[in-house]
């Protein structure tokens, strides 16, 4: 991985130790890259959006991550195994967002930071919401059973970058 | 009451609460993997604090970027800020945004509007935040 370079790839276990050393090396490309300083923070915050769900939903296994700058369009994607119903939720979830006007997106935002409680994993049931709320409905999420009975799940944000 | 002092690491800001000066500050990037855990004992110390019923408080903070767990813990210690002003407490609340950071300046106006509490954003020049973080 290259702090220089317009793509990370990864594929492993995500620790905390490599979410933190992605995250490091996430803020140095963007801040190397990235054409305004508000993508900069905002698609930043969408990588790490995606790194947390990873995280508390992968059920076993390894991670696959990539940031991938294309001309004008950024890519981000993540793809973990998780438990059928974690797969179906994320499903579920993404699909609702994609159905929301951006008066209601605002609404189920600002119902959640509201709501004082956090899932048992940490979440605040914000991440996807935070996501469209910084790029739109560009958000994409996809799953499928593997042989073991895992479920295979992908979220995938393209957006096209500013210019500076 | 001893003070809280938590040192930034390269996920979770530096907080400080001092109940004798009446002041809060969250200096840092704030990525904890679980908001709810690392905010708790935050949000109690500021409990036992604002309990005191200080006439007076001071909050200060200076964040580089937080995830979508740590707004609502953030939202969390400002709804408390606000309750103390609703006891009698006058607020002094100082929001940090660099150049060009619409992320947390919309934050801030975010906050205000829901809370309806003011700030006082203070603008500063662009930082380099890999320097500015602990190892």
């Amino acid at each position: 991985m290259d702090p220089n370079s317009n793509l990370i790839r990864y594929e492993g276990l995500l620790t905390s130790e490599v979410r933190v050393q992605l995250t490091d090396l996430l803020l140095a490309i963007a801040v190397s890259n990235l054409g305004s300083r508000s993508d900069l923070k905002k698609l930043f915050g969408v990588a790490v959006e995606l790194l947390d769900n990873a995280q508390r939903y992968c059920s076993s296994g390894s991670v696959s991550f990539e940031w991938h700058i294309e001309g004008t369009e950024l890519v981000i994607a993540i793809t973990n195994k998780a438990s059928k119903a974690d797969a179906e939720r994320l499903i579920d979830r993404v699909a609702a967002i994609q159905a929301m006007s951006p008066e209601q997106l605002a609404d189920a935002f600002r119902q959640q930071l509201q709501d004082p409680s956090f899932g048992e994993k940490g979440g605040a049931g914000l991440g996807m919401l935070q996501i469209a709320r910084r790029v739109g409905q560009a958000i994409n999420a996809r799953i499928s059973a593997d042989a073991n009975g895992d479920y295979i799940c992908t979220s995938q944000v393209t957006t096209t970058l500013r210019t500076r | 009451m001893e003070p809280l002092f938590i040192p930034a690491t390269k996920g979770t800001p530096e907080i400080a609460i001092d109940a004798q000066s009446a002041s809060l500050s969250v200096k840092g990037m704030s990525i904890p993997e679980n908001a709810a855990e690392f905010y708790a004992p935050v949000i109690q110390v500021l409990e036992q604090v604002l309990n005191m019923a200080p006439a007076h408080f001071n909050a200060h903070f200076d964040l580089s970027y937080f995830n979508s767990s740590s707004l609502k813990a953030l939202y969390m210690v400002l709804q408390r800020l606000k309750e103390a002003r609703i006891m009698g407490a006058t607020l002094s609340i100082e929001w940090v945004v660099e150049e060009e950071d619409e992320f947390m300046l919309e934050a801030s106006q975010y906050f205000c509007d829901l809370l309806g509490i003011d700030m006082q954003v203070k603008h500063v020049p662009v930082r380099d935040h890999r320097e500015r973080k602990a190892s």
